[in-house]
């Protein structure tokens, strides 16, 4: 079948596979684009954000190259699978990054203009509550506020 | 100690970058004419016999694509591995490790187009999910740590 009549013989395939190329390229720009950003930004939590560019624009990129180039059912579906796995996990696992990072006090850039998460540890205690177990979170969230230094739920991360 | 871990990584890498591209590139070279279906090509039935020029051309720009899209993950890989020889935190490597996996998914799906076989698409979801299983732990590590 032909789609086109730009010249004979282009046909779906050879459509499907310049669309591929395309995609392709542009996945591959971006992953390089993000491990440039891994190497050149300033800090661990901008260091994140190139992460994340890697995992959504640039392998959806790609898995939508191979399923314009391949066009089994199978491959688009375990693609389709894969791409709302990634765009799921790779927010959830830069923002678990980003806060053990914040919690272990990671030096930041020294152009940073605001740190909220900091300010609202120092306000309401939070630093007492952040490494206890998740049982044990109902009852001393209201005691840190009161007494800060008390010995009780703060035994297991110091002791690690 | 930390020479040692340094070494082990890096000869794991040399180990990676030296096998994975190796059949991508062979086969790609192979594939081009696709008249003669490679051996290892048989479970996608979508070798043609017939090819018009349109198809040959668009399929010789798809492995151009695909032969300079290895050539520029195993560049981004040596990027981030500069990042985990020298980054300053715990942090740092822990990021760049996360890229790396991230950067072996996107060899195995340029496996899968260069060989045009369903064989390796299955890597691509299990090493997704291990990436991010990866990363999970290390940040539940430094979590418990409290130290960079």
């Amino acid at each position: 079948m032909n789609l086109l009549d730009l010249f004979d013989g282009f046909t779906m395939r050879a459509l499907a596979d310049l669309i591929a190329a395309a995609l392709l390229l542009g996945g591959l720009l971006f992953m390089f684009i993000g491990s440039i950003g891994v190497v050149r930004l300033p800090d661990g939590f901008h260091r994140v954000h190139a992460v994340s560019v890697c995992a959504t624009l640039g392998l959806t990129g790609m898995l939508l190259g191979a399923c314009f180039h391949i066009g089994s059912i199978v491959l688009i579906s375990k693609a389709a699978m894969t791409i709302v796995f990634l765009f799921v996990a790779a927010p959830a696992g830069s923002h678990l990054l980003a806060k053990a990072a914040h919690d272990a006090n990671l030096p930041q850039w020294g152009k940073t203009l605001s740190d909220e998460l900091a300010e609202d540890k120092a306000a309401f205690g939070i630093d007492e509550w952040i490494g206890t177990p998740m049982q044990s979170r109902s009852q001393p969230a209201a005691g840190a506020e009161e007494s800060p230094d008390s010995p009780g739920p703060k035994k297991k991360n110091n002791a690690a | 100690m930390r020479l040692l871990f340094k070494t082990c990584v890096l000869l794991t890498v040399a180990f990676l970058i030296a096998s994975t591209p190796a059949p991508a590139l062979a086969s790609g070279a192979a594939s081009v004419d696709a008249a003669s279906p490679s051996p290892h090509a048989p479970s996608v039935a979508q070798v043609e016999t017939t090819s018009t020029p349109a198809e040959a051309v668009a399929a010789k720009i798809l492995f151009v694509v695909v032969d300079t899209g290895v050539v520029m993950l195993v560049l981004s890989f040596a990027l981030c591995l500069m990042r985990v020889w020298r980054g300053p935190t715990l942090i740092d490597r822990g990021i760049a490790t996360d890229t790396i996996s991230l950067h072996v998914v996107g060899l195995a799906i340029l496996l899968t187009i260069s060989l045009r076989t369903l064989l390796y698409f299955d890597a691509v979801l299990i090493f997704a999910i291990l990436g991010f299983a990866t990363t999970v732990a290390f940040a539940q590590f430094i979590g418990r740590r409290r130290a960079v």
